[in-house]
């Protein structure tokens, strides 16, 4: 047990924390955008998934990381415009869209990667190339900090980043403002005269971008191959932080750690004397808690602006 | 009513690709057909029988390592007996196997079926009953032989607790921590049966060996994986054995980023790696095999002379070269190596009995587990 | 014109309906054929095996009726929740409990034939609807988004099941992770020799028409579709609509238990299931295909059966991989729920219709 404590305290555990944050923090990004604009999108998996596997192809067709991982934001932006179109145009129920999404992405990736490398788990035959990791000069030197902080994959620090640019479009930017008039009353929203469709395709298209990148870190940065279902589920944890994040960026990276800790403490745990199969519950038992937790908040909050009206 | 025409034409366009689709390649497997049956024929009745052989994979290739062993067994079995040979993947999913099976058991193309592993002995049990002529070979598993069922079929099974037995050897004497690793896929019986020679093996040459245990939860989730086994390296492990099939590439990666050491599974994974990533294969210390082709080849090589044991189940291990390690990292010393040959020698012999997984009850194998915990 | 006649608009749009499954159906048929093409060295054999094989023996017509079964529980499941617009994806976890729950019985308690059967199927039942229970329960307690929480769910449901397998049910004579072997008296007879068809095809039939009569001839089941389409309009009639919520999730997670139980004990001689078996998303495409209308459910699983047989037939005598019936099944779902895909055809259609209406009154 003190082992386990041990290394719960150490920087390498903190890092792990990192590292597992990721890509759950940049799908959840890509939740929260959409659903500032009332749209939820639950097709984040398939679309991680698919720019996963766009990125190994693009990056060992072209000799190039970069060139892969654009390859892999085209894939997002063009299944966010696959979304949009069904949703909006031909006005399918955004959640049977996106559910349609990781339907078709399970196999359809294995279909594609069966097509391309004749292998039906992994891309080991490709020659990827991955996004580099990133020593930060100053911030790398100090003791603790520094090995916590420094030497994570660019797409990590690209994943926190977007935390600030989207803060400063949902809050700062007139593109943000209508955002969020569609997000609490689009009738409202249209009868100022703001394109609620507009607004609607440009958010399915950012959220495309930010759960490609996710999708781009699981198979060029924390692997460096692709293989079948991949993502593994973090497309839909991605959908719970978002759900008890608040609502806002800065809350969303809040829930997205505390998932990254939980996945790297039930990573640690198992070397305990419990069942493996408590320890492979405790992320997704944490979720179902702190929805009820925030939805009980949620309501007080709600009940109290009631009362006081 | 434009877009209706147009969608008509569409429709139209279908049917008609679609029915000449349907009239065309009956034509063309026609033709295809006779002169493939006619050289069957006349080929069998020149030289000795060549076999045609359908292998059927409860899974799918891809593995790196105990289905593409057996399809490179396809492969031996193509250049070396002259066989014609089909490898069908059934997929995970379980009940597309018995279909899959009847099917194969139908064609009379198919003069042997290999299947493999656990999970098909019953099924095939079934079968084989149905279809007394055709001859079957089962791989990883035996079927119940009992009041003379199943004279049509073969069982192979691999003493793989012997090979990871040696992992165990090998691992223990390279460590300098004193702390293993040991990633699974998922808690099975075979898996299980693994870290049982495993850790039989480490204790033999170091009784204080402490050995780190991890489960993926599934043989696909790579990130998971390698999250696990740099746990496992923080904690102290420096030689990492991984049993977690396409999982597993993720504990090579985690292993190969710390400049620690994995030992592969199934089939030589640095040979594997080699061409496409040589810093990969320079972390694996050595592979347990179970040796799938050289088992299954032998076994038709057999059938094809009119040898092969039907009706009867034979356990493979050191003693067959069906299983063993495969290549050494070159950083392991020659007395490790000769440690790792002399332990092979002795269980080789019968003077050391190998513990297994099977007919373990979950606590047997948990106070196992709990015998070596840090 | 004569001979033309005018039809209500309701006609119309039942048959405009219709009309856009299967013009979905087509369109998605013809992708497929162009990535067949695409990615077989011998398109045409692969394309006979896909969509004649299903009926060129009765074994492989019978494997259709097999997924028939399981995929026709999991678009009932799903129907009766979509019904009342509640997008509860447990069904998943609960068809893999249902499985549980019946293999428990099944291999735990000795009964007589018959009886154990029916036991077991209503304990799989069971399971199922307590895994369903728990989204609605925080949806209408607590306004807990129920797509979050069901998905979440099905994993706690597939790791809290294999724990009951490997510590309380678990075999270790079998060789692998599985439970004891089920005694005859639980299992589910099959019904046409050399094949795996059982009695699961007539307990399946049997939900469609109780489940049916449940939506459409109960107040229950009226309470629940009014809920679907317009919940204010529903708690202005005087319907509790928190009760009605949970209602359609004990129904489904009932429908999705009693599939599992139904699968488990027709198809496995032993419980070994360790991953989720994927009807419950099935159940999803099932029930959008039917429009959630019970009465059209078996015709869509089975047409999904059929798709799905035909591509395994054509992956073990071609070179193409099953696979790309995922992407025919999504082209489906989107272009079917996709409620203006054609709609100005169907205005067509209707304007053209009121013309002829006009001109025979006058």
């Amino acid at each position: 047990m003190n082992a386990v404590m041990a290394t719960i305290f150490s920087a390498s555990f903190l890092f792990s924390v990192i590292r597992l944050t990721t890509p759950i923090l940049l799908a959840a990004l890509a939740a929260l955008i959409t659903d500032r604009a009332g749209v939820m999108n639950i097709g984040l998996e398939g679309i991680m998934l698919c720019s996963a596997l766009a990125g190994v192809v693009a990056s060992a067709a072209f000799h190039s990381a970069f060139l892969g991982l654009i390859f892999a934001i085209i894939t997002g932006v063009v299944f966010g415009l696959i979304m949009a179109y069904s949703a909006l145009n031909l006005k399918a129920d955004i959640i049977l869209v996106g559910i349609a999404i990781n339907l078709m992405a399970s196999g359809g990736t294995i279909f594609v990667l069966y097509s391309i490398c004749g292998d039906k788990g992994n891309s080991t035959s490709l020659k990827s190339l991955t996004m580099p990791s990133i020593n930060i000069p100053v911030i790398g030197n100090i003791p603790v900090l520094g090995s916590i902080l420094s030497g994570h994959n660019l797409l990590t620090y690209i994943a926190f980043l977007s935390v600030f640019l989207i803060w400063l479009l949902l809050y700062k930017t007139p593109l943000g403002l209508r955002i969020r008039v569609v997000g609490e009353n689009p009738n409202a929203a249209e009868s100022v005269g703001i394109n609620v469709r507009k607004i609607q395709y440009i958010v399915l298209i950012i959220s495309g971008v930010l759960a490609s990148i996710g999708g781009a870190y699981m198979s060029m940065g924390y692997m460096d191959k692709f293989s079948r279902d991949m993502v593994a589920g973090r497309g839909f944890i991605a959908l719970a932080a978002e759900a008890l994040g608040t609502g806002t960026p800065v809350g969303i990276m809040g829930s997205s750690l505390i998932f990254g800790a939980a996945d790297a403490l039930a990573t640690n745990l198992q070397v305990l004397n419990i069942p493996v199969q408590f320890v492979q519950m405790i992320p997704y038992a944490l979720t179902i808690v702190g929805l009820i937790v925030y939805s009980v908040m949620r309501n007080r909050k709600e009940k109290k602006i009631g009362i006081s009206k | 009513m434009k877009i209706g025409k147009r969608l008509l034409s569409a429709l139209l366009i279908a049917a008609m690709s679609l029915t000449f689709a349907l009239t065309g390649c009956s034509s063309q497997e026609a033709k295809s057909e006779e002169p493939a049956g006619s050289t069957s024929q006349s080929g069998s009745a020149a030289s000795g029988k060549k076999l045609n052989v359908a292998i059927l994979l409860n899974g799918t290739l891809g593995d790196k390592a105990f289905f593409d062993s057996a399809a490179n067994g396809a492969k031996m079995m193509e250049s070396e007996l002259g066989c014609t040979t089909k490898v069908i993947e059934m997929t995970a999913d379980e009940t597309k196997w018995v279909p899959a099976l009847t099917d194969a058991s139908e064609n009379p193309d198919y003069d042997i079926i290999i299947v493999g592993t656990w999970q098909m002995s019953e099924k095939l049990a079934q079968i084989a009953a149905q279809y007394p002529d055709k001859k079957y070979i089962i791989f990883d598993s035996s079927v119940d032989y009992t009041d003379g069922k199943c004279s049509n079929v073969y069982s192979i099974e691999y003493k793989q607790n012997e090979c990871s037995f040696l992992a165990g050897v090998a691992g223990a004497l390279t460590s300098k921590t004193g702390k293993l690793g040991f990633v699974g896929g998922m808690e099975n019986t075979v898996i299980n049966d693994f870290l049982m020679g495993y850790i039989q093996g480490a204790k033999a040459v170091n009784p204080n060996i402490k050995i780190l245990i991890s489960y993926v939860g599934n043989f696909t989730d790579t990130a998971h994986a390698k999250e696990l086994t740099l746990a496992q390296i923080n904690q102290g492990a420096d030689v990492i054995f991984q049993v977690a099939s396409n999982a597993g590439l993720g504990v090579i990666d985690g292993c190969a980023a710390k400049g620690k050491y994995v030992i592969g599974v199934d089939s030589d994974q640095a040979l594997a790696f080699q061409s496409s990533d040589p810093a990969k294969a320079q972390s694996i210390l050595t592979s347990a095999l179970k040796r799938v082709d050289i088992s299954i080849t032998k076994a038709v090589k057999e059938a094809q002379a009119g040898t092969l044991k039907y009706g009867q189940s034979e356990s493979l291990g050191l003693a067959d070269d069906c299983v063993g390690l495969g290549t050494y990292n070159k950083n392991v010393t020659k007395d490790v190596q000769d440690k790792v040959a002399e332990y092979a020698e002795k269980i080789k012999s019968g003077s050391i009995k190998v513990d297994s997984a099977f007919g373990k009850s979950t606590s047997e194998i948990e106070a196992a587990r709990k015998s070596v915990r840090p | 014109m004569k001979n033309k006649q005018s039809y209500s608009s309701k006609t119309i749009e039942n048959r405009f309906e219709i009309f856009r499954v299967i013009v979905a159906i087509g369109i998605s048929l013809l992708v497929a054929l162009l990535l067949i093409m695409f990615a077989s060295k011998q398109p045409l054999n692969a394309l006979k095996w896909f969509l004649a094989g299903p009926i060129m023996t009765m074994r492989n017509f019978g494997n259709v009726l097999e997924l028939f079964i399981p995929l026709t529980f999991g678009g009932l499941s799903i129907a009766v929740m979509f019904q009342c617009n509640q997008f509860n994806m447990a069904a998943e976890g609960s068809f893999f409990l249902g499985g549980l729950g019946a293999a428990m019985i099944a291999v735990g308690v000795k009964m007589p034939s018959v009886i154990h059967a029916v036991v077991a199927l209503l304990a799989g039942a069971l399971f199922g609807v307590v895994l369903c229970l728990i989204p609605a329960i925080l949806k209408v307690k607590w306004k807990a988004n129920e797509v979050v929480s069901s998905l979440m769910l099905n994993y706690i449901a597939l790791f809290f099941g294999s724990y009951i397998l490997q510590y309380m049910l678990m075999d270790p004579d079998a060789g692998y992770i599985a439970s004891h072997s089920f005694p005859k008296s639980a299992r589910l007879a099959v019904i046409i020799p050399k094949t795996g068809v059982h009695m699961g095809i007539f307990i399946a039939i049997v939900m469609v028409v109780l489940t049916y009569l449940f939506l459409y001839r109960t107040k229950w089941g009226y309470a629940i579709r009014i809920t679907g389409q317009n919940e204010n309009f529903a708690k202005y009639s005087g319907i509790g609509v928190g009760s009605t919520i949970i209602l359609s999730q004990i129904a489904g997670g009932a429908l999705a238990g009693m599939g599992g139980a139904t699968q488990v004990l027709g198809m496995y001689t032993r419980f070994s299931w360790v991953s989720l078996p994927g009807y419950g998303f099935d159940g999803i495409i099932i029930s959008i295909l039917a429009k959630n209308n019970p009465k059209f459910i078996p015709l869509a699983a089975f047409f999904l059966a059929y798709l799905r047989v035909g591509a395994d037939i054509m992956s073990r005598r071609s070179d193409v991989a099953p696979e790309v019936v995922s992407i025919i099944q999504a082209i489906i779902v989107v272009l079917i729920a996709g409620k203006m895909f054609l709609d100005t055809y169907k205005h067509k259609m209707i304007v053209k219709n009121s013309q002829r209406q006009v001109k025979e009154e006058a």
